[in-house]
């Protein structure tokens, strides 16, 4: 396969930074980069990037102009983590038997922790991303929590990490001990100093019972590119809660895997994502049922404005021996202008016979009936439309479920909605 | 001057013509009714009224308080005192009643240059009205009109119409779908709404809401014109001897 300039000059970014990593991850960055190089980027012949042809998309040039800063999320009573390149900031202390911190520091004081869980997620082991990502992970965070701790408040985590023509790629892993639980806001709203291109790997591990509930909140400048990817592996009666908000960069692949490998582990994975102009933005999943007896749920929800073009690939594999798997999923969208887009394209894959698996995707523009109702008492037309376009999105904050968490995360919406071609007025 | 003054009004929808000169003038305080059989045009006027888009004025005029109607948006004409009950109130789930109904009522009294009223006033304001109308908390904490009985949704119009204290409420077949009990607590509702400054019209297709909301005139529609205009009476002619007879007289 041979490679583009961009691309090489990936790989030799990444020959120059393997020196500072210690023996034992700078043997998979090794493995990482030779991954990366015999694939390179992905593009569209592959299936799971049909919708979104990476490689090409990266050589274009995407739209400039900033978002136009929203009020920056905010969850009252919540303990702020600020990440840096310098390192990291926390607004109280975390208390006993909680531990985060930035990657750099993780990799050469708890080896160990890191040693045993990185890189053991199957479905990044054939990642090409996750390869390159490996070679020059550098910003990200190490969250562990020790069995049994249960953290009071939410975790708000800034990053503010990555600037500049560089490109970041981030590498976050999160460990929750036996029936452990967190609640952790991850809050991606880039200033103009951040970085063209951000790839993020997140491997999470929700041992026995633990739970996790896990946002993420996106809104990078419009020239950016933000890649996510997600990988969590679940033993029995864990539970993972999951809600991507993404509202900001011009290229957005939001990525998730969910791996059910205990009875009675249980996923909910929701998102909204609000576009504007030409962004483009892609929500892929993958939940695989590996053993008996786990339920997954699934609520996504897509309003596209103007030219925008948004992409929804769901899958859910039930393997042969996986009975009494639960499992729906369900993505709407909704197309204020003509000339937007919604590829949906939900998947399941089921080897076992006692199961119930759903799935259901619609795609439709917004009900003049309504709209002339709400007008019709005074409502002036962009409040009208932004009251039911703000309904439509509310479905899947369920997944979210404190209040308040809610409420913050609708105030993002509600600021974002404002802003939408054909809202805004 | 009259409240409503409809002069030769033609409106066509979907490029056929439905109103083909409609005359009517409304005074502050009366109700007027107006009836006639399915495909008249009786709702093509209500929605002309409200501006709904699609409803296009060919020629003739509509004059609300001296001020061109038709050059007003939808939100524009509720906000000056126009208000349309729904034959079929429409559910939008995800936004609450109390929610919806706070929004109407600012956004009116801002259109007006009035003050908008904190949540807790017109928690009071709405409770006040609520109670009249046997619209029960529970009504009003769930999404709008989801779920709500044929009842409960037509006294849920009459709640926004109280709330909101147009000048001219538009009533477009507000007892269809509702039995006997629902009806009584929805007329009584109106009937409580009468007012020397307030005008109604009262479209329906029986006689039967006309025991309830007594009109001072009553008009009968057919094809687009009105064919025949009289007082109370005139509802209780036609119960008796249907509309055939009277619209073939008229031709």
């Amino acid at each position: 396969m041979e490679l583009n300039a961009f691309e090489n000059s990936l790989l030799e970014r990444a020959d120059s930074a393997r020196d500072r990593l210690p023996a034992w991850a700078e043997q998979l960055a090794t493995a990482g980069a030779a991954r990366f190089a015999q694939s390179g980027l992905p593009h569209r012949r592959l299936e799971a990037w049909k919708y979104t042809d990476l490689k090409s998309r990266l050589e274009a040039k995407r739209p400039e102009g900033a978002q136009g800063s929203r009020a920056a999320f905010h969850l009252g009573g919540a303990l702020e983590v600020i990440l840096t390149k310098e390192g990291m900031h926390t607004s109280a202390p975390l208390g006993e038997g909680v531990r985060i911190f930035p990657l750099n520091d993780a990799l050469t004081k708890e080896p160990a922790l890191l040693q045993k869980h990185m890189g053991t997620n199957k479905a990044l082991q054939q990642d090409a991303l996750t390869g390159l990502n490996t070679a020059l992970m550098q910003d990200g965070f190490v969250l562990h929590l020790a069995q049994g701790v249960t953290l009071n408040r939410p975790i708000v985590l800034r990053v503010e990490v990555g600037e500049g023509e560089a490109p970041s790629f981030a590498r976050n892993l999160i460990v929750l001990e036996e029936g452990a639980s967190a609640v952790l806001i991850e809050d991606w709203a880039a200033p103009q100093s951040a970085p063209q291109l951000r790839h993020a790997v997140t491997e999470i591990m929700l041992a026995d019972k633990a739970s996790l509930a896990h946002v993420r909140v996106q809104d990078e400048k419009l020239e950016a590119a933000h890649l996510s990817l997600v990988a969590a592996d679940l033993e029995a009666g864990a539970k993972y809660h999951q809600f991507a908000l993404n509202v900001g960069a011009g290229l957005t692949r939001s990525e998730t895997h969910v791996h059910l490998g205990g009875e009675g582990a249980h996923a909910e994975l929701g998102g909204s994502f609000l576009l504007n102009g030409l962004q483009h933005c892609d929500t892929t999943t993958v939940v695989t049922h590996a053993v008996p007896n786990c339920t997954c749920r699934e609520v996504f929800r897509g309003v596209m404005a103007d030219r925008s073009r948004g992409v929804f690939q769901g899958k859910i594999a039930v393997a042969p021996h996986a009975q009494k798997t639960d499992a729906k999923m369900e993505t709407r969208a909704l197309l204020l202008s003509d000339r937007a887009e919604m590829d949906a394209k939900p998947e399941l894959e089921i080897y076992a016979d006692d199961v119930k698996c759903a799935h259901g995707a619609t795609i439709g523009t917004l009900d003049e009936q309504s709209v002339f109702y709400l007008q019709s008492r005074g409502i002036p037309l962009p409040v009208a439309r932004r009251m039911l376009i703000g309904a439509f999105v509310e479905d899947a904050l369920d997944v979210v479920s404190d209040v308040d968490l809610q409420a913050a995360l609708r105030a993002v919406i509600d600021q974002r909605l404002s802003r939408l071609e054909g809202v805004a007025g | 001057m009259s409240l409503l003054e409809i002069k030769d009004l033609h409106v066509d929808v979907g490029g056929k013509e439905i109103l083909k000169g409609i005359n009517l003038e409304i005074e502050a305080g009366k109700i007027h009714a107006i009836m006639g059989p399915n495909g008249s045009g009786k709702s093509t006027l209500s929605y002309t009224l409200s501006g709904r888009e699609g409803y296009e004025v060919t020629s003739g005029s509509i004059l609300f308080k001296g001020r061109d109607l038709t050059e007003m948006s939808i939100d524009e004409r509720a906000a000056a005192g126009v208000f349309l009950a729904f034959q079929y109130p429409i559910e939008i789930p995800g936004v609450t009643n109390m929610t919806f109904l706070r929004t109407a009522v600012n956004a009116q009294r801002k259109a007006r240059g009035e003050s908008e009223m904190d949540a807790a006033s017109f928690l009071r304001f709405v409770r006040e009205k609520a109670a009249q109308l046997k619209v029960s908390d529970d009504m009003l904490k769930r999404p709008l009109n989801v779920g709500f009985s044929g009842g409960e949704k037509k006294r849920n119009e009459i709640l926004q119409m109280a709330l909101l204290e147009p000048s001219l409420a538009v009533l477009d077949e507000t007892d269809s779908g509702l039995d006997i009990d629902a009806l009584k607590v929805v007329s009584e509702g109106v009937n409580a709404l009468r007012d020397p400054e307030r005008a109604m019209l009262v479209i329906t297709h029986y006689q039967r809401l006309l025991d309830h909301i007594v009109p001072d005139v009553v008009h009968v529609l057919a094809n687009g014109r009105i064919i025949k205009t009289g007082g109370k009476d005139l509802a209780l002619e036609l119960e008796k001897s249907g509309y055939e007879g009277l619209i073939e007289s008229a031709a």
